[in-house]
């Protein structure tokens, strides 16, 4: 295990150095605003003949109605189960689309996470190709059908995965883990067999139509078109979709209350391992903190085999074979997670050392040299982070969602290398109150 | 070529003959073939039963859609579908390092010559719908067939298990 883990992370250092050398000079992200409103981030990169777009909408599920819970989702799914007729064009069923979308060799999906709702292309740039992908999702993106056929046969399918999800335990103790964290705001929320039933298509009509608005369209382009040529497959997507002036504003998500106190769930579960989540509500990726906390998170739980909770739990006392914690901060602050699996009769044990670990940690911060380690790791690999397309493209669409400089991936090692120990500690005690946190227990035998 | 026919994009002949309808036998199905390896490969077959419908009956509708091809073939516009996704994948996969890397080694490891994707590419787009038929109908037999059934335990400490279903293993009989 340690020589493997030795050899992955020299792996990685080779890969950085190469990749480094064509990426030191800054990345040359071009940014514009289209007439029709949408925020446009482009990366030229014509090494390949393809091209890579993801579109994102404030359509995420945050947006559920109350009571319908997977309404995001359902929507994005079903954009792919056929559109409808518009003037000479004929209706696509799903199988018409999928055998269209397979004859381009071109690769269509929407899903939608807490925040956003997300399409993603991938397309040949040879010119009837890329004609053809642009086209057909241009007309998928602004003429679903939404069948009511398709969508309650979708609904069954959803609800028996639901079902097979839940003879697992991790499924059981990250629902719980959501549901405790965020005490009623939609990120806790999850998707049911009551709240799908209470899912109709015209609900997903209606979510489509106020929600996708070219006005708020934040679209990501990685690949070989320049400028112009983006701009114009960018309005050819769009053209099908209100583009309403002024943009009307939606209204506001409230945000995540804080806990008030501790919680324990114990959930019996007859499993192999016993599953625990402890955590709270994190914080906001705008927030001014994000830079010490992700280096702060590394050398707590992130850093894998390196961090404080892995010494502790595994190496010192072989009570776990992953330890691990993260935050996943939204336009709302997500939860941050302390998890791990044990033998249900070492779960209590195992969840009394990570507590400590965490209370230590939030208390005196790191060691200077835990620092300097995390940030070698962090600014060594960082070049790993946008060494294909497809990752410059996450990358994109993250600033593009939260509005970041567009200077923040050239100047993100530096950033990581202004973090101090006092940063650590003081940003940790300002988010973590380890004496009010939830911890959710599965199969754990006391 | 088989596998891709039978599971490689929404609409192919897995999602239309068994998952799709109000009697669809299954809630999810698909196949897929281990392209490479130092050993034999196998060929999966594998789907979720919908509610109501036995596993036999999701195996037999599993291996009616193989004889189906073996007995029918396949058509020319699945071919020609099957050969312009491969195409358009092999620059897809070249936007990753690490899988060219990964690929790279792999070939080495089993002995196969390191230019083994593009010369892939060559041969996929040589095979011809016969060839499939052709395959279809001799890989198939019940001498070489195992079949596993996973059956749902309760999560419940208290309630009683089933007793697992053993594995019948190349018994001929299935």
């Amino acid at each position: 295990m340690k020589t493997t883990h030795k050899f992955l992370r020299r792996l990685a250092l080779v890969a950085g150095l190469l990749s480094a050398s064509s990426l030191w000079a800054g990345l040359p992200i071009q940014h514009w605003t289209a007439a029709n409103g949408a925020r446009i981030y482009l990366v030229e990169s014509s090494s390949l003949p393809m091209v890579d777009i993801q579109i994102d909408f404030d359509a995420g599920s945050r947006r559920d109605p109350a009571g319908q819970a997977g309404l995001a989702s359902a929507t994005a799914g079903m954009l792919s189960k056929g559109i409808a007729a518009q003037g000479n064009q004929p209706a696509l069923d799903e199988n018409a689309l999928g055998e269209a979308w397979a004859d381009l060799g071109a690769l269509f999906s929407a899903s939608a996470g807490s925040d956003r709702l997300s399409l993603f292309l991938r397309t040949l740039t040879v010119p009837d190709l890329l004609e053809g992908a642009i086209r057909l999702a241009a007309r998928q993106l602004a003429q679903p059908s939404f069948p009511a056929a398709i969508w309650a046969i979708e609904r069954d399918r959803t609800v028996a995965a639901l079902k097979e999800a839940y003879t697992r335990p991790g499924t059981v103790a990250q629902r719980r883990f959501a549901a405790a964290v965020h005490g009623g705001h939609p990120y806790g929320n999850e998707a049911d067999e009551a709240s799908l039933s209470a899912i109709q298509v015209a609900d997903m009509r209606a979510f489509h139509a106020r929600y996708l608005d070219s006005c708020r369209a934040r679209v990501s382009v990685v690949g070989a078109l320049n400028r112009a040529q983006a701009e114009q497959r960018v309005l050819q997507l769009l053209a099908g979709l209100p583009a309403s002036k002024p943009c009307p504003s939606l209204p506001a998500v409230a945000e995540v209350p804080a806990l008030t106190q501790a919680q324990t769930v114990r959930v019996p579960f007859d499993s192999a391992q016993a599953h625990v989540l402890m955590g709270q509500p994190g914080y906001k990726r705008n927030d001014p903190d994000f830079f010490a906390l992700t280096v702060g998170n590394y050398i707590l739980g992130g850093g894998g085999f390196v961090s404080r909770l892995t010494e502790q739990v595994r190496e010192k006392r072989g009570l776990s074979y992953s330890v691990y914690s993260y935050f996943a901060p939204g336009l709302h602050a997500g939860p941050f997670a302390v998890g791990l699996q044990t033998r249900p009769d070492q779960a209590d044990q195992a969840l009394q050392v990570a507590r400590e670990v965490v209370r230590t940690f939030v208390a005196e911060g790191p060691t200077e040299a835990e620092l300097k380690a995390a940030k070698d790791n962090l600014i060594g690999s960082f070049p790993l982070r946008l060494d294909s397309n497809r990752k410059l493209l996450d990358n994109l669409a993250n600033m593009a969602w939260h509005q970041l400089p567009l200077d923040y991936l050239d100047t993100w090692t530096q950033a990581v290398d202004r973090v101090t120990v006092q940063d650590i500690r003081a940003a940790f005690q300002r988010k973590l109150q380890p004496e009010r946190m939830v911890t959710v227990m599965v199969g754990a035998k006391p | 070529m088989l596998s891709a026919v039978l599971d490689g994009y929404n609409g192919s002949r897995l999602d239309r003959a068994l998952t799709q309808g109000a009697d669809r036998v299954a809630d999810d199905a698909g196949a897929y073939h281990d392209f490479s390896g130092r050993g034999p490969q196998i060929f999966v077959l594998e789907g979720v039963p919908a509610a109501g419908k036995t596993p036999e009956a999701l195996e037999a509708a599993l291996r009616e859609q193989v004889n189906r091809i073996a007995r029918d073939g396949i058509s020319e516009a699945e071919l020609q579908r099957v050969k312009a996704q491969w195409v358009a994948q092999a620059v897809y996969k070249r936007d990753s390092l690490f899988n060219q890397a990964r690929e790279i080694g792999t070939y080495w490891v089993e002995g196969l010559p390191l230019d083994t994707s593009d010369r892939l590419i060559d041969l996929l787009r040589g095979v011809t719908a016969e060839q499939v038929k052709s395959v279809a109908q001799r890989y198939f037999g019940d001498d070489s067939l195992t079949v596993a059934h996973l059956l749902p335990q309760p999560s419940n400490a208290q309630a009683p298990r089933k007793p697992a279903m053993p594995l019948r293993h190349g018994e001929g009989a299935r």
